[in-house]
């Protein structure tokens, strides 16, 4: 056996530059791979711990309007602090965030106006705001202008908005009446969605004032371990069972963000299918073409005494010494990529891509599940079109190989 | 003692008269200025000075339901919509169907929100909290909402004492901010009465928007039964 690797090893060597095309293809398809399987992983990961970190928390508690209003102060204060004393009672809840978030309100600048939803947040949340949102210019620092709020690059390029500039913002109150503030913006950030395109964020005491509130529209809860979110949601229905709170885990949320994943997923496979077919129909052509060229090679060591099985043995062990040679290559190249675009923060693809990715910053994750698939094609593709290119061998002749006249 | 008397008579008597001579219920007179029960209704939309859209509309009313129906142009043509005091609807011919509307929405793209439009009393909605001193015949009301429930919390009115109409309005935000003006504009008609011919609404923050709407045809009373205004009859 020994000696069939060894020559194989070293008919590679010495005829590298027939084997390089074959193994340029299979780094290549090494590399499609790795980056279609990492892609969709990143883009799973990357909705569902964007929508739990940040935007729904583990668990979201949604205050109705009859809570929250100014009007309904002591009532709502009331209810408010029995609802904070319950949160501080289950051990598994690590803290929670209010948030106010206002849907439905217009930002006004020279060219017109843009409906946009307007979400307050607690300074204590920056930190996550900032590491959750990439600001690409300003700050969200609202102590220094309370009256700042940060928008979407994309909204800036619709409306002309820049970092200073001063725009009125309209909405109607929680009770119904029209209120409007003038705002200045002091940051811009990446829009990774169309949804979060129209999103601008203001601090927490701006946006309560803007809608006239008493009391946030959620609260985000934060748990320990994700997989007890169920069990945190039945507790707090049993602490809580008020018709104006409404009680939802992040698994009740993320239907839409899990469909999106899946169909990126799926069409990621496909797509990985689709690619691994064509490159698996050139594999077999060029190594048709590869034996071909070597049949007079093939009829000496026939004609030396090595069995057609030995022959056919050196020609898989040829494949899959290339193979390997060359998912080395490939992940040599493939891995270092993924590095670099996931510490220069993703890969932006443009606004557009958000409806196909569910977001236009990529970042792929490489998972050992991926390195595995990619060695599999690797060597399995290469080694079936050579076993498959060798099929034609039992039948022919040894003079006919040596004299190449088949 | 005596000019004690005499300034205790003075002012008992001043008192008096003050207390006989009331103020006119203006609210109830705007509310009754702008209420018609048929009109006909050219809205045009204006962005830079330039019209952009226009609709004409056939306006019906009876106390406080309203049904709008669109007639022009031919796309919006058999659209209608109704205020049947607690909600409003709109049907749309292509779909067959009715949707719900939120009061404050932009009414078809204007200037005006559909409660401008769909929901005009002021004695209802508001209290008459100040009237400056009358210049000439022009007395400035300002009115405040009686609960947050009403779109704009405050509104200036300035209302000829003459004509006993509106002028113009402002409406503003609850923090006190203008968001939308609108002036009133009118014409006698041949049964003598004084009916608004048109009305120019002007969202403040938008400088370069407003948006006309021309009234013709204005009729005090319309003859549709009350079956008319409710959410049954829209579809048909």
């Amino acid at each position: 056996m020994l000696i069939y690797i060894k020559l194989a090893i070293r008919n590679v060597h010495k005829s590298f530059r027939s084997v390089w095309l074959n193994g340029v293809g299979i780094a290549l398809a090494v590399i499609a791979v790795v980056f279609i399987f990492s892609l969709s992983r990143g883009i799973m990961n990357q909705i569902v711990t964007r929508n739990i970190q940040f935007e729904t928390g583990a668990i979201t508690l949604t205050l109705k309007q009859e809570l929250i209003t100014c009007e309904n102060k002591q009532t709502g204060d009331e209810i408010y602090s029995s609802l904070v004393s319950v949160l501080g009672n289950i051990p598994e809840i690590t803290g929670y965030r209010p948030r106010i978030i206002a849907h439905n309100a217009l930002l006004y600048a020279s060219d017109g106006n843009k409906r946009i939803r307007i979400e307050g947040i607690t300074s204590e949340e920056l930190p996550l705001f900032t590491k959750t949102v990439r600001l690409l210019e300003g700050s969200a620092d609202w102590e220094e202008i309370p009256d700042g709020i940060v928008i979407s690059q994309g909204l800036a390029g619709e409306t002309g908005l820049k970092v200073g500039d001063n725009c009125p913002v309209v909405v109607q109150s929680a009770e119904g009446t029209i209120n409007m503030q003038d705002y200045t913006v002091t940051g811009l950030f990446l829009d990774t969605s169309q949804a979060n395109k129209y999103v601008i964020y203001s601090s927490y005491e701006q946006a309560k004032e803007l809608y006239y509130i008493n009391l946030p529209t959620h609260i985000l809860i934060d748990i320990a371990h994700l997989g007890q979110a169920g069990k945190v949601k039945k507790h707090l229905r049993e602490e809580i069972h008020h018709p104006w709170i409404t009680i939802e885990a992040y698994t009740d949320n993320l239907s839409t963000a899990q469909t999106l994943s899946r169909i990126n997923k799926y069409s990621m496979s496909g797509m990985a299918s689709f690619l691994l077919f064509i490159s698996f129909v050139g594999i077999w052509a060029m190594q048709m073409e590869n034996i071909n060229e070597r049949r007079k090679e093939t009829g000496t060591l026939l004609s030396f005494g090595f069995t057609r099985r030995a022959v056919k043995r050196i020609f898989l062990f040829e494949s899959v010494y290339i193979s390997l040679l060359f998912l080395l290559i490939g992940l040599g190249v493939a891995l270092p990529v993924i590095y670099i675009i996931n510490v220069s923060d993703g890969l932006y693809l443009g606004s557009s891509a958000s409806f196909a990715f569910g977001s236009s910053v990529v970042k792929p994750e490489v998972g050992p599940a991926d390195v595995f698939t990619a060695a599999l094609v690797a060597i399995f593709y290469p080694l079936a079109a050579t076993w498959l290119s060798l099929t034609g061998m039992n039948n022919m002749q040894i003079i006919k190989l040596l004299n190449n006249t088949y | 003692m005596k000019t004690l008397f005499i300034a205790i008579a003075i002012l008992y008597i001043s008192t008096n008269v003050s207390v006989q001579v009331t103020e006119p219920d203006y609210l109830a007179l705007i509310d009754k200025s702008l209420y018609v029960e048929y009109a006909g209704i050219r809205m045009e939309i204006y962005k830079n000075d330039k019209l952009i859209k226009y609709y004409k509309i056939e306006f019906y009313r009876k106390e406080a339901k309203m049904r709008m129906e669109f007639v022009e142009p031919a796309v919006e043509k058999g659209r209608r919509m109704l205020n049947d005091e607690s909600n409003m609807w709109m049907y749309m011919p292509r779909t067959s169907k009715v949707i719900k509307l939120p009061l404050k929405q932009a009414f078809m793209g204007s200037d005006a929100s559909n409660r401008d439009l769909m929901r005009i009393e002021f004695a209802k909605d508001y209290d008459l909290v100040g009237s400056g001193q009358p210049d000439g015949a022009i007395l400035q009301l300002e009115l405040k909402a009686k609960n947050l429930s009403v779109s704009y919390n405050k509104i200036e009115i300035l209302f000829d004492l003459q004509r006993n109409i509106p002028l113009s309005q402002k409406m503003f935000s609850l923090s006190g901010k203008l968001i939308k003006t609108i002036e009133y504009i009118y014409k006698e008609q041949p049964d003598n009465i004084l009916y608004m011919s048109e009305m120019i609404i002007k969202d403040e923050l938008m400088g370069h928007s407003f948006t006309k709407m021309y009234y013709e045809n204005c009729k005090r009373r319309q003859n549709k039964p009350d079956v008319f205004f409710t959410l049954g009859s829209l579809k048909q």
